[in-house]
């Protein structure tokens, strides 16, 4: 329970970071192009203050929370999927992060063609423990499935990477 | 009003559209089943496929999809108790009674018709309804429009369910994203941090991939092996139809269940999540034995599942008129209709009948096709959710991604994808509403060039705003709508004490 305030404190401050960041880059812009998003941006800074202290005080939270259509007892009846414990989920959450993280990286490096059948295999062998062999099956199918779309299907030539002369414009 | 049905007709009379009509439909279908899944997801993961696309064959696609997604989250709603979408919370109260009274193939039969007619009346009402509006087009000048955006933005962040704050917090965010870039006023780049890619602005695609694509494949992490473990009624074919012939002797219930679907719609913003539940609770109210609800009254199933197909043309009335989503699916589809190149506003029905025409069909046909095989294989097709959902993550991720880099062929637009991602992630699992920031997202530069037009029209006058009867109007609706968490608890409270 701790922990999930924690993390809601924490996310309603990155939002509250990202707002004010806006706000402050508006503020150096000429009228014409500041006068919307200062419109906009003034209550979200407001708002986005407001929910960072209502993390700390949740009665703050609890008043502005909207229930216009509530079904008394029968709002519990629905079930989502079920999620597992928070310490198992965090652990996931990273693990996955990462690896989506690592193919970004792996993608900009080496290309789609090498990233692909590495990212997937490293995920279903060492995350979600399959064999060697279903593992290999499976990689090469959804490689196969990307080849066969856009470099075939679609005549789209894949990303070969950094490191086989591919130019980054940024 | 009737420009446009040839051509629309003419393709759909091609193999090509009936098998892409057909993909969409079974795809919309099996997202359904899968609870977190739905048709959004399986939208924006089609977009990059979809681009270079003739127009009228992506919407059979995009409308396969969105006609079948319902019917297929009612299915596990009934049959395992979890809604497969948010719209089919309701469904949950009595179709899964139903089945634990050995009746699930009456309650998918229930659901399948209560689907297609919401949805058939629906679309003839938005039809008769759109030719009306047409005439009036007209009278939207910029400041109706700038006010329309802003109900719409008041709507979803109140009218669904969550923390006011943190949801005009998430609209504000999604309004100043759309601003990067280069400026529609004035050519100034904006937020762009001297970066040539951030230029040209965000791409949509890269948007709605990331914070639901990505987001998604994070979601899925956190999730147990299996989405259900519990034992799938087979359902049997004559039962089904049998349950599916029983929603015609609930006339008043559908009738108004669609009504109340088509008034939810149309409001911006807000969709089959709302309608469904708002349905229901009616549906029980009005009923002379309400305590029967929640406990396998046939009604609770017909009120929700029709409500919740009936949003989906009130939501597209909305957008084909004004260019304003009524809902999630049809934000989506306002960024699809902009990668394709047409302009969504006032001027959109004048040009492109055929596009709207396309979509009705696909939403006729859809229903038609998800309806037979919901009766004849709801039982076994359920059995989908025994797959492991971490199986989901890689071709998900791969395929968010390599959509992600086909829009503009930039590398790095799958790293801005996996921010989004992250940050679409902790926007749901935080309580910060995603359908605002999306809908902010995709309203936020018609909203600031209706502004600028507006103040420019009235000589720099904000006062334009409030004199024009139709912007008065919906400026009252936004108030109005910003202050119900605070008047219906109020009306609530003195109901009970006058009781």
């Amino acid at each position: 329970m701790r922990r999930y305030r924690k993390g809601s404190f924490l996310f309603s401050l990155l939002m509250l970071v990202l707002v004010v960041a806006f706000f402050l880059t508006s503020l150096s812009y000429d009228q014409k192009d500041r006068l919307v998003p200062l419109v906009v941006l003034t209550p979200a800074v407001a708002m986005a203050a407001f929910a960072v202290a209502g993390e700390l005080f949740p009665v703050l939270l609890r008043r502005s929370n909207t229930n216009v259509i509530s079904l008394g007892q029968n709002d519990e009846q629905a079930e989502s999927p079920a999620e597992v414990s928070d310490q198992v989920s965090r652990r996931r959450l990273f693990i996955v992060g990462g690896w989506l993280l690592g193919f970004c990286f792996l993608s900009l490096l080496v290309g789609f063609s090498i990233a692909i059948p590495v990212a997937v295999f490293l995920i279903l062998k060492c995350f979600l423990g399959y064999g060697w062999l279903k593992s290999l099956i499976i990689a090469a199918v959804i490689w196969g499935f990307i080849y066969g779309m856009f470099e075939i299907t679609l005549k789209y030539k894949l990303f070969r990477g950094m490191l086989f002369g591919e130019i980054i414009v940024f | 009003m009737l420009d446009g049905i040839g051509a629309a007709a003419a393709m759909l009379a091609q193999p090509l559209a009936i098998l892409y009509l057909l993909l969409g439909t079974v795809f919309g279908w099996a997202l359904g089943v899968l609870p977190g899944l739905g048709s959004i997801q399986g939208m924006v993961l089609v977009i990059p496929f979809t681009y270079g696309m003739n127009p009228l064959l992506a919407m059979y696609l995009y409308a396969g999809m969105m006609g079948s997604t319902f019917l297929g989250g009612a299915v596990t709603s009934i049959l395992i108790r979890i809604p497969g979408t948010g719209g089919n919370i309701a469904t949950v109260f009595d179709g899964y009674a139903m089945a634990k009274q050995g009746q699930a193939a009456r309650a998918i039969g229930l659901a399948t018709s209560a689907s297609f007619l919401g949805t058939i009346l629906c679309l003839a009402l938005m039809v008769i309804l759109l030719a009306i509006v047409m005439r009036f087009l007209m009278a939207f000048g910029p400041p109706e429009m700038f006010m329309f955006v802003l109900w719409g933005l008041t709507s979803c962040v109140v009218i669904s369910r969550g923390n006011i704050a943190k949801g005009l917090v998430s609209a504000c965010l999604g309004l100043a994203f759309s601003f990067i870039g280069y400026s529609n006023v004035s050519g100034t780049a904006r937020y762009t941090m001297g970066s040539t890619i951030l230029s040209g602005g965000i791409d949509i695609a890269v948007f709605f991939i990331g914070i639901f694509g990505i987001a998604e494949v994070l979601n899925l992490a956190t999730k147990r092996a299996t989405i259900s473990d519990a034992k799938i009624t087979v359902t049997r074919f004559r039962d089904a139809i049998a349950g599916a012939a029983e929603t015609f002797r609930h006339k008043a219930c559908c009738l108004r269940s669609a009504g109340i679907g088509m008034v939810v719609g149309i409001i911006p913003g807000i969709g089959g999540a709302v309608a469904n539940l708002l349905a229901y609770l009616v549906a029980q109210q009005s009923s002379p034995k309400p305590e029967t609800f929640g406990k396998g009254n046939p009604e609770g199933v017909i009120a929700a599942e029709t409500a919740n197909n009936a949003s989906q043309p009130g939501a597209l009335l909305t957008t084909f008129a004004f260019g304003v989503p009524g809902s999630l699916e049809t934000a989506v589809l306002i960024g699809i209709f902009m990668l394709h190149g047409f302009q969504p506003g006032p001027m959109f029905l004048k040009d492109n009948m055929a596009i709207v025409w396309a979509i009705i069909f696909g939403f006729v046909f859809s229903n038609i096709i998800s309806g037979i095989g919901t009766l004849a294989l709801a039982g076994r097709m359920a059995n989908i959710t025994r797959i492991n959902v971490g199986l989901l993550i890689p071709p998900v991720a791969v395929i968010s991604f390599m959509g992600v880099y086909a829009m503009r062929g930039q590398i790095l637009d799958i790293f801005a994808a996996f921010i989004f991602g992250l940050l679409g992630y902790g926007m749901e699992k935080y309580g910060f509403s995603r359908v605002a920031i999306c809908i902010g997202f995709v309203m936020g530069s018609l909203a600031e060039t209706s502004f600028h037009a507006s103040v420019m029209m009235a000589w720099g006058s904000w006062l334009i705003f409030f004199t024009r009867p139709i912007s008065l109007v919906l400026f009252f609706l936004s108030v109005l709508t910003l202050s119900l968490p605070f008047l219906i608890p109020l009306l609530r409270r003195r109901l009970r004490s006058s009781r």
